[in-house]
């Protein structure tokens, strides 16, 4: 298994908080990593981080042994707000917009057969011309995970995707994702604050507290027993 | 439902209009007042219908109408440009703050004798008043709305390696044209009123001096009847500009969306 994403004595300070301090974190490809923590603690930073949104203070991030220095089409973020959809774009315009600008000069037919494909993906076959306001929470973010996996990133960052819907709807959501996780080989950071979502999705969970990594946990069998939720609980 | 409801709010407007013009028209015919202050709504409407068949009115409100796209296509213009420039650069955001705050509160009347002074009395000077009317409140609409655009969207830009002019013309138009809307229906607005103000001062050259200088006309030669026929025209153009054309965008884009 090769290395994806390689973290080196990452320190990131907020005026004089330090929110990440001398942090070391690797990840090997196709890699599922949640990463929890109480909030405020500096998950939705370290994503950040990676995705190359916001400078670091030291240390390294790199992808594919090359430094992080700006966003990338390798490493595409799928944010928490519902309108992260283009409002003015319908559902399937949604989903082509980033393909119009990939690096392989896409024509449009592919743009059509590739947005249809992931359409039927993430299971919204009949909603291609819905605008983002015609559609519920869960189905925006499926929308969401469609437009980002479309671009065929290697890394997806997500930062509680799923934070503001109903168990039900999560609970869909992730058997939908994992599906997709399982067919593509995709490396995907998911932030969330649920423990429980953790131990459904993750193979590692990475648990950010106090500015450093507290503890890293195998999480193979992917169940999540009651006494695992309250073990890692207990931690947080 | 709601359509009915609208319904009724119009029929209740043309009662309202049709006793005004009963009020009218008996003003015109039983009082002492002279038909040249108050004609008979007949002799409007006969002003009205020659003046439509001759052509007259219709040029000129096709001359105004035509000062004013070219106005506002002009404005549109320098303000997308101007309001880019500012969110990129701190500086030219500086800059064109300045301008807003020393020439927004200066009515483009008040500019006249300069502009006569400086570009003469000929159709330019109605389009460089047209375009100062237009083009401050549309760079403080463009901004407010490229500043309230979700940060979601500017990571999402960055994200997919759009370049900045794609993330502008992709991302941030589009996200802010309820503002964008708003600012051109205020551009209008006070183009429509600039022009018909500056074609009255400023004349005719070759026979062409749009609908305000008709209007004017019209009272310089006592053609009351044919003066009321041209303001019956600039009613009708600004309603239908109003409640049509920018009804009609508002549905076609931001009703259609959902972010009105
Ligand atoms: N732009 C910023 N300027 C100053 N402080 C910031 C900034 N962004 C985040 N912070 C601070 O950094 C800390 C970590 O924030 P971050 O958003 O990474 O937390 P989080 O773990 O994602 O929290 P949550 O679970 O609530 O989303 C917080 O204390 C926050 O106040
Ligand atoms: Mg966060």
């Amino acid at each position: 298994m090769k290395d994806i994403i390689k973290i080196e004595k990452l320190t990131k300070t907020y005026e004089d908080n330090i929110i990440l301090n001398n942090i070391d974190l690797t990840i090997t490809e196709g890699e599922f990593v949640c990463l929890i923590g109480p909030s405020g603690e500096g998950k939705t930073t370290l994503l950040n981080l990676i995705g190359g949104f916001i400078e670091k203070d030291s240390g390294n991030i790199k992808f594919q042994g090359k430094e992080i220095r700006k966003p990338t089409r390798d490493c595409i973020m799928v944010f928490q707000e519902f309108d992260q959809l283009f409002s003015w774009k319908n559902l399937k315009e949604n989903i082509g917009f980033p393909l119009k600008n990939s690096r392989e000069k896409l024509s449009m037919e592919e743009i059509n057969n590739l947005s249809t494909k992931y359409i039927e993906m993430v299971k919204l076959k009949g909603f291609e011309n819905h605008y983002p306001h015609q559609l519920s929470g869960g189905m925006k973010q499926r929308v969401a995970l469609a437009r980002a996996l479309a671009t065929s990133p290697k890394v997806l960052l997500m930062d509680e995707p799923f934070g503001s819907l109903d168990a039900q709807t999560k609970s869909s959501l992730h058997s939908t994702l994992l599906d997709i996780w399982g067919k593509t080989n995709t490396t995907i950071i998911f932030v969330t604050h649920d423990v429980r979502e953790a131990l459904t999705l993750a193979d590692r969970i990475v648990l950010l507290k106090e500015g450093i990594i507290r503890e890293i946990i195998d999480n193979n069998e992917k169940i999540p027993t009651d006494k695992k939720v309250a073990e890692i609980t207990r931690l947080l | 439902m709601k359509n009915k409801v609208y319904l009724q709010g119009y029929k209740l407007k043309a009662i309202w209009v049709i006793l005004a013009l009963i009020i009218w028209e008996s003003i015109a015919r039983f009082s002492s007042v002279t038909s040249l202050a108050f004609p008979s709504l007949t002799l409007i409407g006969k002003a009205l219908i020659e003046s439509i068949i001759s052509g007259e009115i219709i040029n000129q409100m096709a001359f105004s109408l035509g000062l004013i796209i070219l106005g506002l296509i002009i404005s549109i213009l320098l303000a997308l440009i101007m309001s880019s420039l500012s969110i990129i650069n701190p500086i030219v955001e500086n800059l064109v703050d300045t301008c807003i705050s020393i020439f927004h509160p200066l009515p483009g009347i008040a500019l006249l004798p300069l502009i006569i002074l400086w570009i003469g009395t000929g159709y330019k000077a109605v389009v460089f008043i047209i375009i100062h009317s237009v083009l401050w409140p549309m760079i403080l609409n463009m901004v407010a709305g490229f500043k309230a655009i979700p940060q979601v969207y500017k990571k999402i830009g960055r994200n997919y390696e759009f370049s900045t002019g794609k993330i502008i013309s992709k991302i941030y138009i589009p996200a802010s044209l309820p503002y964008i809307i708003a600012g051109l229906k205020i551009g209008w607005a006070r183009a429509w009123r600039a022009a018909i103000s500056a074609e009255m001062i400023f004349g005719a050259t070759g026979g062409k001096g749009g609908i305000g200088w008709y209007i004017f006309n019209k009272r310089v030669f006592m053609d009351t009847p044919g003066l009321f026929a041209g303001l019956i025209v600039i009613i009708i153009i600004g309603i239908l500009v109003e409640d049509l054309a920018f009804g009609k965008l508002e549905e076609t884009t931001i009703k259609k969306w959902g972010i009105s």
